[in-house]
C-alpha cells in the first residue's frame, strides 16, 4: 500500500516536472538553432549585441529599483502605524492591496493619462507616473510581504522596549523594525522588481523604453532571439529567487526567538 | 512626599472603565507589587506609568514631576516584558547597550556600563550570542539588565516570569530582588502570582475590576485580609458563614456548634451573618485544646509535598485543615474518621464585604 502511494507520488512529480521542463527545454534548444544545421549561441550572442537590450534592461531595472524605494518608503511605516495604532485598519488596507488584482492595468493606464494629460497636473511625460503606475500594481506583492513580516514580529513589544529606552520614531523603525523584518521586505523587492521588469501595458501607453515592450516588439519581428531572451529572463528570474531563498535562510537564523528552557 | 504618586488615576476604553480613579504613592527604593486576576486593571496601570497607554483622567508624578503627557521615550523608566521584548537582530552586548547609545554616551562608557550590566546578571560570556541562542530565562536576565543599564528612575516589569518554567521563576525572582535592592530602584511589579508578590515585595497592591482592594505589606495581605476577595485571592481560605449569636462577646452560631471570634460587635447586629476566614494552616487536629472546637468528620486526605490536607466536613460544609508532613507525628486522622478542629478566636478574620 505505501510502495504503491510513494509510486504515485513519483508519477505525480515526474508529470509535474516535464509540464514546467519540457517547454523551457524546448524553447532552449529553439534558442541555439539560430544558425541553420547547427546548435550555438547566436541568437544570445544577437541579443547581447543589441543596444537596444541594454538601454530598456537599465531602464526597467532603474524604475523596478525606484519603484521598491518609493513603495518601502511608503509602505513601511504605514503597514506598521496600522498594526501599531489602527490594527482596524488592516482589512481595508487589505482590501486596497487587492485592487490592482481585479482592475486591469490597461484600465489603470487609461485612467493615469486621463487624469494627468491636461492641466492643472501634467504628469504624463514624468517618469514619477509610470513610477507611481508601478507602485499601485506591485502593491499586492509588497503590501502582503510587509505584512507577513510585522506579523511575524512582536512589532508592539519590540517598539514599546525601544520607545522605554529612548528611541525615538525614526530610530525604531530603522534599527528595530526594518531590521528584523528585512527577509520580509526582501522578499516583497525582488517579486516587485520581477513584475516591473516584464510589465508591458504601462510602460507602452506611456510611451517609456521600458524592457518589457522591448520584449514584445522583438517577438513580432524575429524567430529566435524572442526565445533567447525568455531563457535570459528564466536565468534572471532564478538568480532573483536564488538571493531571495539566501537572505531569508541567514534571516530565520537570526530571528528565532528562544523559548523557555 | 512619595516618589512616585498617582493621582485619581483613571483608564477607560469605551464605556468599560478599565482603572477606577486609582490614587497611589510609592516610596523611593521600594519593591510594589500589583497584584491580581487577568482583567483587573493591572497592567493598564502599568502602562499608563510606563506612557504606553493615555489616561482618561488623573496624573502621575515621579520624583514631584507631573509625567503625565510625557512621552514614554522621555520618561526615563526601565521596562521588563513578559516576551523579555529582546531585539533579535543585536546581540547580549548590542542589547544592553541600545539605550546608552541612545544617550549618546562615549563608545568606553557604552563598553563599561555593559560590561557592568552583564556582571550584575552574570552573564559576561554571553556578550555575543543572539537571543535566539540563550534560553528563556538567560533572556529575560538580558532584558533586566538592558532596562537598568540606562538607570531609569523606575523599573516596571510587567509578569516577567510568566513565561519560565517554575524553578527557574524561583531564582530569577530572587536574583531581581537582589538586584533590585543592591541598585535600590524604585520598582513596580505586576503579576498575577500571589506567591511572587509575597515573597519579593515590600508592599503589596491587589485590584480587582479596576479598584484597589488592599494596599499593604505582604504579611498584613496575607494575615488580615480586609476584603473576601482579597483573602480568597492570597492563600488557601475556609470562608464560614455564621450568626451572631452574642456581638458583645463575639460568640457565633455554627449550624448546630458556636464558636468565637476575638472582635466584639453592636448588640443590634444580634442574629445577624458573619462572614470569619480561616487560614488552613491556623487549624488544627490534635495538641492542646483550643478555645474554639468544632466537630466534624475527614473527608479528604491529600498530600501536598510539604503539608498534609485535611478536608473535614463540619455542619455540611468543607473545610482545609493543614497538617505538617513530619513522619514522627504518626497517627494522622484517617478517611471518615470523627475529627475535633481547634483554633483560637484570633485565627478569625471578619470580613468586610
Amino acid at each position: 500500500m505505501k510502495k504503491r502511494s510513494s509510486l504515485v507520488a513519483w508519477l505525480f512529480i515526474i508529470v509535474g516536472t516535464s509540464y514546467f521542463l519540457l517547454p523551457l527545454i524546448a524553447t532552449f534548444l529553439f534558442s541555439l538553432r539560430a544558425k541553420k544545421d547547427t546548435l550555438g549561441f547566436t541568437a544570445y550572442q544577437r541579443v547581447f549585441a543589441d543596444s537596444s537590450f541594454y538601454e530598456t534592461f537599465l531602464f526597467s531595472a532603474l524604475m523596478a529599483l525606484l519603484t521598491i524605494i518609493a513603495s518601502l518608503l511608503l509602505l513601511v511605516p504605514t503597514v506598521y502605524w496600522a498594526y501599531l495604532r489602527h490594527p482596524r485598519l488592516h482589512r481595508l488596507i487589505e482590501l486596497v492591496s487587492l485592487m490592482p488584482f481585479v482592475i486591469p492595468p490597461i484600465v489603470l493606464v487609461f485612467g493615469l493619462i486621463k487624469s494627468y494629460s491636461r492641466s492643472p497636473v501634467i504628469l504624463v511625460q514624468n517618469r514619477g507616473l509610470l513610477i507611481a503606475g508601478y507602485m499601485v500594481l506591485t502593491l499586492p506583492y509588497m503590501y502582503r510581504a510587509i505584512d507577513a513580516g510585522l506579523r511575524a514580529t512582536n512589532v508592539k513589544t519590540l517598539t514599546e522596549a525601544a520607545q522605554s529606552l529612548g528611541a525615538g520614531w525614526p530610530r525604531i523603525i530603522w534599527q528595530v523594525i526594518v531590521p528584523n523584518v528585512r527577509g520580509a521586505l526582501v522578499n516583497g523587492a525582488f517579486l516587485t522588481f520581477a513584475t516591473v521588469l516584464g510589465e508591458l501595458t504601462l510602460a507602452q501607453y506611456l510611451a517609456w523604453p521600458a524592457f518589457g515592450p522591448y520584449l514584445a516588439r522583438i517577438s513580432q519581428n524575429k524567430a529566435y532571439e524572442p526565445a533567447a531572451l525568455t531563457i535570459i529572463s528564466f536565468a534572471l528570474t532564478w538568480v532573483i529567487f536564488g538571493v531571495v531563498l539566501l537572505v531569508n535562510s541567514k534571516d530565520q537564523q537570526q530571528t528565532q526567538f528562544g523559548g523557555t528552557h | 512626599m512619595a516618589f512616585i504618586e498617582l493621582h485619581n488615576l483613571t483608564k477607560q476604553f469605551g464605556p468599560t472603565t478599565v482603572v477606577s480613579p486609582l490614587n497611589l504613592a510609592v516610596e523611593r527604593g521600594e519593591f510594589l507589587s500589583v497584584l491580581g486576576p487577568s482583567g483587573c486593571g493591572k497592567t493598564t496601570t502599568l502602562r499608563m506609568i510606563a506612557g504606553f497607554e493615555a489616561p482618561s483622567g488623573g496624573s502621575i508624578k515621579i520624583d514631584g514631576n507631573d509625567i503625565t503627557q510625557t512621552p514614554p521615550s522621555k520618561r526615563k523608566i526601565g521596562i521588563v516584558f513578559q516576551s523579555y521584548a529582546l531585539f533579535p537582530n543585536m546581540s547580549v552586548a548590542q542589547n544592553i547597550g541600545y539605550g546608552l547609545r541612545i544617550g549618546k554616551l562615549s563608545k568606553q562608557a557604552i563598553e563599561q556600563r555593559v560590561n557592568e550590566m552583564l556582571a550584575i546578571i552574570h552573564m559576561q560570556e554571553f556578550a555575543n550570542r543572539y537571543p535566539h541562542q540563550l534560553s528563556g530565562g538567560q533572556q529575560q536576565r538580558v532584558a533586566l539588565a538592558r532596562a537598568l543599564a540606562i538607570r531609569p528612575q523606575v523599573l516596571l516589569l510587567d509578569e516577567p516570569l510568566s513565561a519560565l518554567d517554575a524553578k527557574i521563576r524561583v531564582s530569577l525572582r530572587q536574583d531581581i530582588r537582589a538586584i533590585q535592592r543592591e541598585l535600590g530602584i524604585t520598582a513596580i511589579y505586576v503579576t498575577h502570582d500571589q506567591e511572587e508578590a509575597l515573597s519579593l515585595s515590600d508592599r503589596v497592591l491587589i485590584m480587582q475590576k479596576g479598584e484597589v482592594e488592599q494596599l499593604g505589606t505582604p504579611a498584613e495581605i496575607y494575615n488580615n485580609p480586609k476584603t473576601s476577595f482579597v483573602a480568597h485571592f492570597v492563600g488557601t481560605l475556609n470562608t464560614l458563614e455564621a450568626s451572631l449569636h452574642d456581638p458583645k462577646q463575639g460568640i457565633l452560631h455554627f449550624g448546630k456548634q458556636q464558636f468565637s471570634v476575638s472582635d466584639s460587635f453592636d448588640s443590634s447586629l444580634q442574629g445577624s451573618k458573619v462572614r470569619v476566614a480561616l487560614r488552613p494552616e491556623r487549624l488544627s487536629l490534635e495538641g492542646v485544646a483550643a478555645q474554639n472546637q468544632l466537630h466534624g468528620v475527614v473527608k479528604e486526605q491529600m498530600l501536598l509535598g510539604p503539608i498534609v490536607r485535611f478536608h473535614v466536613e463540619i455542619e455540611q460544609q468543607l473545610l482545609f485543615v493543614d497538617v505538617f508532613n513530619d513522619t514522627h507525628v504518626g497517627n494522622l486522622p484517617n478517611r471518615g474518621e470523627a475529627v475535633v478542629v481547634n483554633f483560637a478566636p484570633h485565627d478569625c478574620l471578619v470580613l468586610e464585604h
